[in-house]
């Protein structure tokens, strides 16, 4: 089988489940998730930045939209992609697909693209909308702003692998969505309002406040305590440690749940 | 054409369990296959193997002469499966997975849509497939379940209890869809727990029991004998059922509440003599009832072990 072969295989899995996904609830649901964070996001003070310019002015009414990025990503990633490789071996469905021509990588490529894709497409409408609002209240988007896209894109890789991951172990597909929803959404949510003093460096949910701050420029800030070394009271995720640790769980989740794919028993 | 499936001293185990145990069987080209056995006796076990869905853990596969094993890709082109009891993803209709197995297996959207037609056809869907799988009947879903295993014309089937589920009526179908698939020319492997029905349409038979090869062979060599009960007006008195054991092909002749119960060493010929044979020495005959031979020598070959 040549590349082109495998390329085009790819291709009509990726199309077929992508166009699953997007014509189902499983479109909907984020979209939806993601119009209503915007609309909360516009809700707290937006509205009074109406006609100030300034790239100050533009950054605070960004804050919220690019604050609450992360939650909308995490949340299409989660119904886009959890249940992927767990509905082969639940519903059966497997016993049709893994005899066909395509190797198991070959479909594990499709159906990664498949929940990437829609979600990619989520992630672009809210920045978006977000920059819309700034566009029409405030007369601009800063540039900075733009930074956050590729960012947001590398965090959504990472989502995108470590629900794969619970796909291809879980035995049961809502099981795997239920992991995936409470790890990746309910646990972010949690730990931005309730404010525990210290949360992992290593993990992706810390990480993923890049988002917010590289936009709004939040950097930590250093003291010198009194025995000559530097201290903060507050750590804000830094642009290249948070790539590094994103494109770590991208690699290694995705990476893992190709392996589980392949070998994983009817 | 092709379609040849050799199975050479095959064995896999799970967790320390055995579950076949150098199995070996080989299905001829054009032949029409039961695999057969109790639960439990590595049947769909086996035929995960032969269709790529585990790996054995020694011994070998060839499908048209290409091990499955190491040349998964060529062996399994020219198979079609229908393997444990699938389901269709819900929320597509039938004709657009057709096309989309099509598709995957190399063909354009032109054909892979014609190939969709064709085989839906054959099964009988081709009014219904445009509504979502979620609507369907369990016949209407093993039907499509079937058509896919037709994608590409293979040239080997192999069926694991492809009727498990459907109504007497849906099996029927099923079975006339099958021969007239083996008349045209493809070989049939096929796995059923519905002996009578196994019986009407193959012409080869595997027997497997507790993971081993117990019996293979043509369907006329696995049936040696056939049994057939006899209701007559009247009764059987000693003399005349003397007489009938000593008939030409009689092997064993019991005497019934209806009537008697003979084992013959033959088929319809023999019954048909018997018959006769018994009109002839006055016997009012009014019913005649055939057993299941096939079923008859499964349990004499499994010792008895229960479908």
């Amino acid at each position: 089988m040549t590349r082109t072969d495998v390329l085009r295989q790819v291709a009509v899995i990726t199309g077929f489940e992508a166009r699953r996904k997007m014509l189902s609830w499983r479109m909907f649901f984020p979209m939806l998730c993601a119009v209503i964070i915007c609309a909360l996001a516009y809700s707290t003070g937006s509205a009074e930045m109406r006609g100030y310019s300034g790239t100050a002015e533009m950054l605070n009414l960004l804050r919220p939209f690019v604050a609450s990025a992360s939650l909308v990503i995490a949340i299409s990633a989660t119904v886009m992609s959890s249940e992927s490789l767990s509905e082969e071996f639940e519903r059966g469905s497997g016993y049709i697909t893994f005899t066909k021509p395509p190797s198991r990588n070959v479909l594990f490529a499709g159906k990664f693209l498949s929940g990437f894709i829609p979600s990619l497409i989520v992630l672009f409408t809210y920045y978006a909308i977000s920059f819309g609002v700034c566009l029409v209240l405030t007369g601009g988007v800063p540039g900075r702003a733009f930074a956050a896209i590729p960012l947001a894109v590398l965090y959504l890789l990472a989502v995108t692998g470590v629900c794969l991951l619970f796909s291809s172990v879980a035995p049961r597909s809502s099981m795997a969505m239920m992991v995936s929803f409470l790890l990746l959404v309910v646990l972010q949510i949690f730990m931005l309002n309730v404010g525990f003093d210290s949360e992992p460096w290593a993990s992706l949910g810390y990480q993923s406040g890049i988002l917010g701050d590289y936009v709004l420029g939040n950097q930590t800030e250093y003291t010198m305590s009194s025995s000559g070394s530097l201290v903060s009271d507050e750590f804000e995720p830094d642009v290249r440690i948070a790539c590094a640790v994103m494109s770590v769980y991208a690699v290694f989740s995705t990476a893992f749940a190709a392996f589980v794919f392949r070998y994983r028993n009817m | 054409m092709g379609g040849t499936l050799a199975v050479e001293d095959v064995v896999k185990r799970f967790r320390g369990f055995t579950a076949v145990d150098h199995v070996s069987f080989t299905v001829e080209e054009g032949s029409f296959t039961a695999l057969l056995g109790p639960n439990g006796s590595g049947k769909s076990t086996t035929l995960k193997m032969c269709t790529n869905l585990f790996q054995p853990d020694s011994g070998s596969i060839l499908v048209n002469g290409k091990d499955v094993r190491e040349c998964t890709v060529a062996a399994m082109s020219g198979v079609g499966c229908v393997i444990e009891t699938p389901e269709i993803y819900p929320d597509v209709t039938g004709r657009r997975y057709l096309e989309y197995l099509a598709k995957v297996s190399g063909m354009t959207s032109e054909s892979a849509a014609s190939e969709a037609e064709r085989v839906l056809g054959t099964v009988g869907m081709s009014d219904r497939a445009d509504g979502k799988v979620r609507g369907y009947s369990k016949g209407m879903r093993q039907r499509v379940v079937l058509a896919q295993s037709l994608l590409g014309d293979p040239s080997l089937l192999i069926l694991d209890e492809p009727t498990s589920g459907l109504d007497p009526q849906g099996s029927a179908e099923f079975g006339r869809i099958l021969a007239d698939l083996n008349r045209q020319g493809k070989t049939i492997l096929m796995s059923s727990h519905l002996l009578h029905e196994v019986e009407g349409l193959c012409d080869s038979v595997v027997i497997i029991n507790h993971g081993r090869t117990a019996a293979q062979g043509a369907l006329s060599d696995i049936i040696r004998t056939s049994r057939i009960t006899v209701s007559v007006i009247g009764g059987v008195s000693m003399e005349a059922l003397d007489s009938i054991r000593g008939m030409a092909g009689v092997v064993e002749a019991v005497a019934t509440d209806e009537g008697l119960a003979v084992r013959l060493d033959g088929g319809q010929d023999r019954q048909a003599d018997l018959i006769r044979d018994m009109i002839s020495m006055g016997f009012r005959i009014y019913a005649v009832r055939k057993e299941d031979p096939l079923e008859e020598a499964f349990m004499e070959i499994t010792g008895g072990d229960s479908e």
